[in-house]
């Protein structure tokens, strides 16, 4: 079976087998799952899934047109909104609870940002450069901030954004 | 150019006069204290509030009741367009959020593709809280100018002076922090 994604090219998301690749592919608006071995170079679509809440929203920006926002805005490019795919597949595959608290932000000027927002922390993984992400943790109580520019998503989230993330949740439980 | 009325009139540099602001924060910094306008009533006062309006859900947090940082943007690029609350009531400021956005909506070219935009309301910043926000405890990262319009005198832009590093911070790292504190001192949506 062929498939030519139209709104939207492959989006990688590897998955369990090293061997095999797992994709979401919007075709017509439809989110499948395709499954690619790279060792044959043979691709199947196996079924139909639905995209996470997240992964709907995300794709829901491709889906604008110029001045979305009222101010002048552009749509973000395909390529953009698959780099913010990868990054917010990373963080799939992190803590639920990591992923429970977890927002997405799209600028007016093709940027994508995964986020959390925390009375007393605020963590932000900003999307500007197709393959690549800058971060900040603002960790407000002790007013302290760190961050990096332009990391490269095949070296996955920065641990410290985890320390962080686990550190202020736990307290807020003690709490 | 020393002129800021014809600074922030010409069009070519419309889209691009916050990254000149910055590459000249002294005298950006001075053209606060002038008008930079011929429609403006006057510089814009430390005790004024000013308002952003609202017209994409995408740039709600609905669960927080306010603007995500993002929805911010334009404060590093072509200024962040906002109304001086001094000069226009709530009441005015709603009805023409509502008639820019059935505006804009009639505008739209491809209908089934994009959701209609809907004005949902505006947030409030105070201009002393905005010109309080220092780097590194020196330098001022925000400026708030009066750029009145024929039709909308109460325009005013909100510009970032700073657009490198900061002292703790890489580049772009230094660009999401100041964008965070920024969008803290607006206020949570007040609902159309």
């Amino acid at each position: 079976m062929s498939i030519t994604a139209t709104a939207f090219d492959l989006i990688s998301e590897p998955k369990g087998n090293a061997a095999l690749e797992q994709y979401h592919v919007n075709y017509r608006d439809t989110y499948i799952t395709a499954t690619h071995n790279p060792s044959t170079v043979s691709t199947s679509y196996i079924n139909a899934s639905e995209p996470s809440p997240l992964e709907a929203e995300l794709f829901s920006y491709l889906n604008l047109e110029n001045n979305w926002d009222g101010y002048g805005a552009v749509p973000p490019e395909h390529s953009i909104v698959s780099s913010a795919q990868k990054v917010l597949a990373l963080i799939n595959k992190s803590d639920a609870v990591f992923k429970e608290h977890l927002k997405l932000m799209l600028s007016g000027d093709n940027e994508i940002s995964l986020y959390w927002d925390f009375p007393d922390l605020y963590i932000e993984l900003s999307v500007d450069e197709v393959g690549f992400f800058s971060y900040l943790i603002n960790d407000k109580l002790n007013k302290y901030t760190l961050g990096e520019d332009d990391c490269h998503i095949k070296y996955g989230i920065p641990s410290d954004v985890y320390l962080y993330l686990d550190k202020y949740l736990k307290a807020s439980i003690a709490a | 150019m020393d002129d800021p009325v014809v600074f922030f009139n010409d069009e070519e540099i419309s889209s691009n006069k916050v990254k000149l602001l910055a590459e000249c924060p002294e005298r950006s910094l001075q053209w606060e204290d002038l008008s930079c306008s011929d429609f403006s009533p006057g510089v814009v006062g430390d005790d004024e509030n000013i308002a952003r309006q609202v017209f994409s859900p995408i740039h709600f947090d609905a669960e927080l009741n306010k603007l995500k940082p993002l929805a911010l943007d334009d404060v590093f690029n072509k200024g962040l367009s906002t109304n001086r609350l001094k000069y226009i009531d709530e009441k005015p400021l709603n009805e023409a959020g509502e008639s820019k956005a059935l505006r804009d909506r009639s505008l739209q070219e491809e209908r089934e593709k994009t959701p209609d935009r809907k004005y949902l309301g505006f947030v409030v910043a105070k201009v002393s809280d905005i010109r309080s926000l220092f780097e590194d405890q020196k330098s001022r990262v925000f400026a708030v100018y009066d750029t009145g319009l024929e039709a909308q005198i109460d325009h005013a832009d909100v510009c970032c002076l700073k657009a490198g590093s900061s002292s703790s911070l890489p580049k772009k790292a230094a660009k999401i922090h100041r964008r965070e504190l920024l969008s803290n001192i607006f206020s949570d949506l007040i609902a159309s």
